[in-house]
């Protein structure tokens, strides 16, 4: 048994686990990477790298992951079941373990509709759940999907993800239960807009009891603009109040108030009981992310 | 049935223009039935191509142009013929290019899907041909063919108001999979984790034929 | 003479006695299949039972209910569905708004279509309009009542917009039954609003349906002097329509896709299971054409064909009899058109009208104006079927301005002489 990740560990001791996100450029830029790693260096535990989210060809998760863990920040390697057969999945998961990256996030990736290649054909050889088994048998058992032994195994901390606000809502929580009968040991969620919502949500994990056989982190997406919020308002499986969108509509300082809500949200998110950290998204506006997470009160974060 | 979609005409009238005889046959079965390729459509398309070309243009049909006995009728018109303009799906298609070597046989449709009519010219897509049919855990509703993800084990997250994340013209199948095992009281189903799919079966695992020694014993 | 009668209400054993007396054999379906199988051989009368409101059928409730009333207080009825409410239901609310008025109380009636021109109903629409009744026409409507029980009724027409408050709402439109709706599915009968069995939209007889040789008897039509005999056996006779063609289905060709069972608007084809094919009665037909048209396996044909389209003349005017074609023969003499007249819009098809185009330099297709089809959706279909060609020839690089659709009344001749006369200067340019 290999050396657990940083991430696991803050998890493991209890601690509130506060991630972010890197989006990988849609270029060959290595410097690009580094710079945004950088940025949230030593103010996050770990950070999400994105597997071309949206569908838009980006530099592989993988390879932007290395980077940036070069850079000091723990990453979390995105997979998506959208662009690779499971040959190819698990091939890049054992290329991904031998390169040094320790955590993984499980997802079944956006449609390739939304993205810049609609033409593209995609695969779905296997979806999120299958994929969750397939790395979880891999780190607990040794074992490929086709049932035979892998010598050196790649023992990822997997997580994966639930969307809260998604239609069936008696679904949601069942998904949740599946995959972590599959082997998540975290969990990330949705963005949360919806306070209330989020805590039915999480009363009836509570009830299942899922909080404790996984950790589970909820979402949080700062918004830079009306136009930012009324996008996100628009993604399918988001749930937005609309006194949300009014208060950045009535807004002068639209950056000041996306920073309050952000900062709101997260006051009330992390009291709720269940939930072991935070996970900030803030697509297009990464560089808020230090002052954020300063101004929530996570800094410094634990050393362990 | 297998539903097919006529071709735009200028791309017909294209694929056409170098013959000046030209036999076009409608198929009598799914695609008459789907509204795209039977005796009407074949008259229709012989009379808009006659107002952009002199070639002649014969017109028939078959009731199906995937048997050879049906297509043993039209022996002796494609024998006249510059080539052939078939409006069967793409199985058809083949079958008259197999049966006439020398002949162009050129496709008129583009051959869709596998699914339903759900109203006249309204048809949706309900099956796959993968091979290994797993409806009865998923309450008569397909997720490979149905899903924009052909996922197994739930929706994904982008599953909203019963549609799909792709367009809310398109029905979540796992929101009308959940609503049929919720009335047939078998929500259980959805707790058990359907492994990943053997594929071998569907067209992954290379052409696929159906070889039933049952039905054609050899004599000695 | 014999019949199937559906139905049920309070009158029935009146009706079923009066049939009797004429000399009608009568007998009921024993369930929903023995029905759908009945319907081709034999002639089916549907009774329909009046389900007005106590405040209009009974005088008595009436006075009571208006004498609880404030002076000032407006007492509102409402027709919702004024195209299907028969004009014995017409005269009925006519006859209750009328005593309202002459208690002194300001009366309104509204309705989707003031009628008050059924024979019957003529005078006493006058009558009640002297009394001081308000007849508001309208095309939307909504409706809210306050925890008191006022209703604010709002009603629209065009950019017209009218509030009327009142304690006293009469709905006059009633709906069919859940019991009647159940027979006119049996029946695949039109059904207004999924609330009414929709009437004939031809002139001839009130009592038809949408189906041929379906019929509806209303309870106006029974009364205690009613000769329900005499009407029914009139109605019976008027089926039989010499010198009109049919359509006719090849069973070697049909492909049993059920295209024609399922845009027949007078629900005429019938499957035959034996044959594996469907089976158009030519008691049922009502000669519209719309199934010649759609058949994708060309199976579908008149009983007698078709002259074949003249092409003399370098543009084809395709009239629909019922309007079009009316106006046209008046309107057209001197011009250098080709007039064609067709059973219904809806027989137009891609197929045939491809073929017109080459023999002639420009198509104007006349049809109904809307609401008007006898064949209920006719003059739609033509209309989608033109954009589906201007779309076709337009991908060929030719001028889709060389077919276009015109929709008419019969009494519109100006109208369709200037159409005309711009469509041809339009071709000859």
């Amino acid at each position: 048994m290999s050396e657990k990740s940083r991430l696991q560990k803050l998890f493991e001791a209890g601690k509130f686990v506060v991630t972010t996100e890197i989006g990988p450029p849609m270029s060959a830029d290595a410097e690009n990477v580094r710079v945004k790693a950088r940025e949230i260096s030593g103010k996050v535990d770990a950070a999400n790298v994105t597997d071309c989210q949206t569908s838009i060809v980006r530099m592989s998760s993988i390879a932007a992951a290395v980077i940036a863990q070069s850079e000091g920040v723990e990453t979390i390697m995105q997979m998506t079941c959208r662009d690779r057969n499971r040959i190819a999945i698990q091939s890049d998961i054992l290329g991904a373990y031998a390169l040094g990256l320790k955590n993984i996030l499980c997802l079944s990736g956006d449609h390739q509709s939304f993205g810049n290649d609609p033409q593209s054909k995609n695969v779905y050889d296997i979806d999120s759940i299958q994929l969750t088994q397939a790395v979880a048998s891999m780190a607990n058992e040794g074992k490929f999907i086709n049932g035979k032994s892998c010598k050196t195994p790649a023992e990822f901390f997997v997580g994966a993800t639930v969307n809260p606000f998604a239609d069936p809502e008696d679904i949601q929580i069942l998904r949740l239960q599946k995959k972590i009968n599959a082997g998540a040991r975290f969990i990330q969620t949705q963005a949360v807009y919806d306070v209330d919502r989020f805590e039915a949500f999480m009363e009836k994990v509570r009830r299942k009891g899922l909080h404790e056989k996984a950790y589970i982190q909820a979402g949080i997406l700062v918004n830079k603009s009306l136009r930012s919020i009324e996008m996100t308002a628009q993604v399918p499986g988001m749930a937005i109040p609309e006194e949300l969108i009014a208060r950045m509509r009535d807004a002068d300082d639209k950056q000041a108030e996306g920073l309050k809500i952000a900062l709101e949200l997260i006051a009330k998110l992390k009291t709720i009981p269940g939930i072991s950290g935070i996970h900030i998204m803030a697509v297009g506006w990464e560089s808020i992310v230090p002052e954020l997470v300063g101004q929530a009160g996570f800094l410094p974060r634990p050393e362990i | 049935m297998i539903v097919a979609e006529r071709k735009p005409i200028q791309e017909i009238a294209d694929s056409v223009r170098k013959y000046e005889k030209l036999l076009i046959v409608g198929c009598g079965t799914c695609v008459t039935v789907s509204l795209s390729g039977g005796e009407n459509e074949a008259f229709t398309v012989a009379n808009l191509l006659s107002l952009v070309s002199d070639a002649k243009f014969d017109v028939t049909y078959v009731e199906r142009q995937c048997e050879p006995e049906f297509l043993e009728k039209l022996d002796e018109a494609v024998s006249k013929a510059d080539a052939v303009l078939s409006l069967a799906c793409g199985v058809g298609v083949q079958f008259m290019a197999e049966r006439y070597p020398d002949k162009p046989v050129l496709p008129a449709l583009n051959t869709t899907f596998m699914g339903v009519n759900r109203d006249v010219g309204y048809l949706t897509e309900m099956c796959q041909g993968c091979g290994n049919c797993i409806l009865e855990k998923t309450g008569g509703v397909c997720p490979v063919a149905r899903c924009s993800k052909s996922h197994f084990n739930g929706p994904c997250g982008g599953s909203q108001n019963g549609k799909c994340e792709i367009s809310n013209e398109t029905d979540c199948a796992w929101q009308l999979i959940y609503e049929r095992l919720k009335r047939l009281d078998q929500l259980d189903r959805l707790c058990e984790i359907i492994p990943p799919r053997d594929w071998r079966t569907s067209r992954d695992g290379g052409p696929r034929k159906v070889d039933r020694r049952d039905l054609r014993p050899e004599v000695e | 003479m014999k019949l199937v009668i559906v139905g049920e209400g309070p009158k029935l054993p009146l009706v079923k006695e009066k049939l009797s007396a004429a000399g009608i054999d009568y007998f009921s379906a024993a369930n929903a299949q023995e029905l759908r199988e009945l319907v081709p051989t034999l002639p089916v009368l549907v009774y329909v039972p009046c389900d007005l409101p106590k405040f209009v059928l009974e005088p008595d409730y009436q006075k009571r209910a208006v004498s609880a009333l404030h002076a000032n207080d407006e007492i509102v009825f409402l027709m919702d569905a004024a195209k299907e409410n028969t004009p014995y239901e017409f005269s009925l609310v006519f006859d209750a708004a009328i005593r309202a008025a002459r208690m002194m109380r300001p009366v309104t009636v509204l309705s989707r279509t003031v009628r008050g021109s059924f024979p019957g109903a003529e005078h006493k629409y006058t009558q009640a309009r002297d009394a001081g009744v308000r007849f508001i026409r309208y095309d939307d409507i909504e409706v809210e009542r306050s925890v008191e029980g006022v209703y604010t009724v709002s009603v629209t027409e065009g950019t017209d917009t009218l509030v009327i408050e009142t304690p006293c709402l009469v709905d006059c439109s009633p709906g069919s039954g859940p019991e009647l709706l159940e027979i006119a599915k049996e029946l695949r009968l039109k059904v207004y609003k999924k609330r009414y069995i929709t009437n004939s939209r031809w002139f001839d007889h009130n009592k038809n349906t949408s189906r041929r040789n379906v019929y509806v008897l209303f309870d106006s039509d029974i009364g205690e002097d009613g000769d329900v005999g005499t009407l029914v056996t009139n109605l019976l006779s008027t089926q039989n329509r010499a010198n009109r063609r049919v359509a006719m289905v090849d069973k070697t060709k049909c492909a049993f896709c059920y295209t024609c069972y399922r845009i027949c608007p007078h629900s005429a084809p019938v499957p035959d299971l034996t044959a594996r094919a469907m089976l158009i009665p030519e008691e049922l037909c009502d000669s519209c054409g719309a199934c010649v048209a759609a058949c994708p396996a060309n199976a579908i044909a008149w009983d007698e064909p078709l002259p074949n389209l003249p092409d003399m003349k370098p543009v084809l005017m395709l009239c629909c009899e019922n309007s079009a074609y009316v106006a046209a023969s008046a309107a057209l003499d001197g011009l250098n058109v080709e007039i064609s007249s067709m059973p219904c819009g809806g027989v137009i098809s891609t197929m045939e009208m491809a073929k017109a185009m080459g023999s002639h330099s420009g198509i104007l297709v006349a049809v109904c104006i809307n609401g008007a089809c006898k064949h209920y959706d006719g003059n739609l279909r033509a209309i989608a079927t033109v954009g589906r060609i201007k779309k076709e020839i337009a991908e060929l690089g030719l001028d889709s301005g060389r077919i276009e659709v015109l929709q008419v009344s019969g009494p519109m001749e100006n109208v369709i002489r200037d159409a005309v006369e711009r469509f041809e200067g339009r071709i000859n340019e």
